[in-house]
C-alpha cells in the first residue's frame, strides 16, 4: 500500500473514473432554459428604494389616508394584474376585456380578465417569460389570474419548457381543471366536448376536489358529459402538432452551437434526434451559427443550416438525424 | 474566469454573459450529477431536475446572501427541485440517504477543516468510495476538480493545463497542489474518514 497521500490521491481518482456528464442535448436545452431565466431576472429591476418624504408630511398623508378609509364606505374592487403577454401573432388577433375590443399585437400585456380570441389568425403569450401558450384559429382564452386561465373554445397548446419547469397554471375546461405536471401538451374545446393530448409530460385533469384523470405522452382523452374515449401510443410529431410549431418564439441563432439549434427544433416539432457517430455530436456543440432563421419554415431552417455548416440533416418518420444514417 | 463567488453573482446580476457561460458550464453538470447519485436509474430525471434548479436559481438570483457557497446553496434548491417533482413517486423517498445529505456533513464541508495524517486508501467499500470521489471533485472549487481529472485520468501535461486555463505553468503547479490538498480534506469529510480498511 502506498503512503504517500499524493500518489493515493491519484489512485483514487483513477478508480473513480471521469465523472458523468448530462447529454448534449440535455445541456443544448438546459442552457436554452437558463438563459431565459437569467434574462427574465435581468428584466425584472430590483425593487426600488421609496423616496423619503419629509415626517410630519408623511405623518400628515398617513391619518389623512386613514381618516378617509375609515369614513368611506368600501367598494372591493379586485385589482387587474399582469397574467401574461403576446409574444406572437399570426394574422389577425383581437384582446376583448367587457366590451372593449382591441387588436393584438406584440408585446401586448394580458392583465387579468381580458379574453384573447384569435378568428382566422392564431397567436402565442408567454407567460413570466417560461410558460408558452400557443392559440390555433378560432379559440378564445380567458386570463383569469397569474395560474389560471380558462379555455372557452378552440385549441390551445402549451409548453412549459421541461418536466415540471414553467410556473403553475391551472386550465379551465368544460371538462374540469386542467394543470401541467409537464411539459408539452394541447387541450380543445368544442362545444361540451374537451380533449386533451399529450407529447411529452403529463397533465392532471381535475374535476371537483377528486383527481380525475392523468393523461401522458402518447395518450389523448376526449370527455364529452360522462363519455370518455382514450387513444394511447400517438406519435409526438405531425400534422396535429405542427400548427403551434409554427407559432414558437422565433430562435436567436447569432453565435449559438448547431447542437443548441437542433435541441429546439427536435422540442418544437416533437422530433427525435440522432447523430450519425459521436464525432458529428462534437461537430454540432463546436460550430456556431450566424445571421438569422427568421420567416423560414422547419424544412427551410434545416435546409438553410445544412447547407451552410455542411452537416446533412435528415427527416424521417420524426427522427432528424444528423449525419448518415 | 477566476471569480469568488460573490464575484460571480455580482457579474451575472450586471448581466455579463461571460459569467452567465461559466456560471452554467460550471455548475449544471454538477447539479446533474448531485441528482443522479439520488436517482441513479433515471437520467432524464436528473437532467430535468438539474435544468430546473438552474432555472430557479437565476431567478431568484438576487436572493442569494452569500451566506453558504454558490454550490451548497444549489444543492439546496436541487433538494427542493426534488422533493417537489417526486411527491407523487417514491422513487425520492425510498432513495439511498448519501453522506453528504448529514447536515453535519455538509457543514463539515462547508468549513473544509483540515485533518491530518489521513491516508484515503483506509477509506472501506468500492462504491461508496467511488461515489464519495466523485461527489467529492464536485464540491471542490473551481477549476480544482477539472485540473484533478485532467491530471490524472486524462494525463496531460502542466503545460497543456496551462494553456487550456490561460496561466503559466508555476502557476498551475500550485493550484495542483491546493487541488490535491482540498481534496484530500474534502473526500475525507465526505467519506467519513474512517481509519481503517483498505480501497479493494
Amino acid at each position: 500500500m502506498s503512503t504517500d497521500p499524493d500518489r493515493s490521491i491519484e489512485t483514487l481518482i483513477r478508480l473513480a473514473g471521469e465523472r458523468e456528464m448530462p447529454s448534449d442535448e440535455a445541456t443544448a436545452r438546459a442552457r436554452a432554459a437558463a438563459e431565459a431565466s437569467w434574462r427574465a431576472m435581468l428584466a425584472d429591476k430590483p425593487p426600488q428604494r421609496r423616496s423619503r418624504l419629509p415626517l410630519a408630511l408623511a405623518a400628515a398623508l398617513t391619518l389623512a389616508v386613514l381618516g378617509w378609509y375609515a369614513w368611506t364606505p368600501r367598494v372591493v374592487v379586485q385589482p387587474s394584474v399582469l397574467v401574461a403577454r403576446v409574444v406572437t401573432v399570426d394574422g389577425a388577433a383581437r384582446i376583448a376585456r367587457g366590451r372593449e375590443l382591441q387588436i393584438a399585437r406584440r408585446d401586448h400585456d394580458l392583465m387579468s380578465g381580458v379574453i384573447l380570441q384569435t378568428g382566422q389568425g392564431r397567436a402565442a403569450a408567454t407567460i413570466a417569460h417560461a410558460l408558452s401558450l400557443r392559440l390555433d384559429h378560432d379559440t378564445r382564452l380567458r386570463f383569469d389570474g397569474r395560474d389560471h386561465v380558462t379555455l372557452l373554445e378552440g385549441s390551445l397548446y402549451v409548453d412549459s419548457g421541461g418536466l415540471g419547469l414553467g410556473p403553475p397554471l391551472t386550465i379551465s375546461t368544460p371538462a374540469g381543471d386542467v394543470r401541467h405536471i409537464g411539459t408539452q401538451f394541447q387541450i380543445r374545446v368544442s362545444g361540451d366536448t374537451t380533449g386533451i393530448r399529450v407529447r411529452e409530460g403529463r397533465v392532471a385533469l381535475r374535476r371537483g376536489a377528486t383527481l380525475a384523470r392523468t393523461v401522458a405522452a402518447g395518450d389523448a382523452l376526449e370527455i364529452r358529459g360522462a363519455e370518455e374515449h382514450w387513444r394511447h401510443g400517438l406519435p409526438s410529431f405531425g400534422a396535429d402538432w405542427e400548427w403551434s410549431a409554427a407559432l414558437a418564439p422565433a430562435l436567436a441563432i447569432e453565435d449559438r452551437p448547431m447542437v443548441e439549434f437542433l435541441a429546439w427544433m427536435a422540442r418544437e416539432h416533437g422530433w427525435q434526434l440522432h447523430f450519425g457517430d459521436e464525432a458529428l455530436q462534437r461537430q454540432a456543440q463546436e460550430i456556431h451559427l450566424h445571421g438569422s432563421l427568421d420567416g423560414l419554415d422547419a424544412a427551410a431552417m434545416l435546409a438553410r443550416v445544412a447547407l451552410v455548416t455542411g452537416v446533412p440533416l435528415t427527416l424521417d418518420d420524426g427522427v432528424l438525424w444528423v449525419g448518415a444514417r | 474566469m477566476n471569480l469568488t463567488d460573490g464575484e460571480l453573482v455580482e457579474a451575472l446580476l450586471r448581466g455579463d454573459r461571460r459569467a452567465f457561460e461559466h456560471f452554467f458550464h460550471e455548475y449544471y453538470p454538477k447539479l446533474y450529477r448531485f441528482a443522479k447519485r439520488r436517482m441513479p436509474q433515471d437520467a432524464a430525471a436528473a437532467e430535468d431536475i438539474a435544468q430546473g434548479t438552474l432555472c430557479r436559481a437565476l431567478e431568484s438570483l438576487r436572493g442569494y446572501r452569500g451566506e453558504a457557497a454558490l454550490f451548497t446553496w444549489l444543492c439546496t434548491l436541487c433538494r427542493r427541485e426534488m422533493s417537489a417533482r417526486w411527491d407523487e413517486a417514491r422513487a425520492w423517498n425510498t432513495a439511498p440517504r448519501l453522506a453528504e445529505e448529514d447536515p453535519s456533513i455538509r457543514a463539515a464541508l462547508e468549513s473544509l477543516l483540515a485533518r491530518e495524517q489521513w491516508d484515503p486508501l483506509q477509506a472501506a467499500g468500492r462504491e461508496q468510495v467511488r461515489t464519495s470521489i466523485l461527489a467529492a471533485l464536485d464540491y471542490l472549487p473551481a477549476p480544482y476538480g477539472d485540473i484533478l481529472e485532467w491530471k490524472y485520468l486524462r494525463d496531460m501535461s502542466m503545460g497543456e493545463i496551462a494553456r487550456r486555463l490561460g496561466r503559466s505553468p508555476k502557476a498551475v503547479e500550485s493550484l495542483l497542489t491546493r487541488a490535491r490538498e482540498a481534496f484530500r480534506e474534502t473526500f475525507s469529510t465526505l467519506s467519513g474518514g474512517q481509519p481503517e480498511g483498505e480501497l479493494p
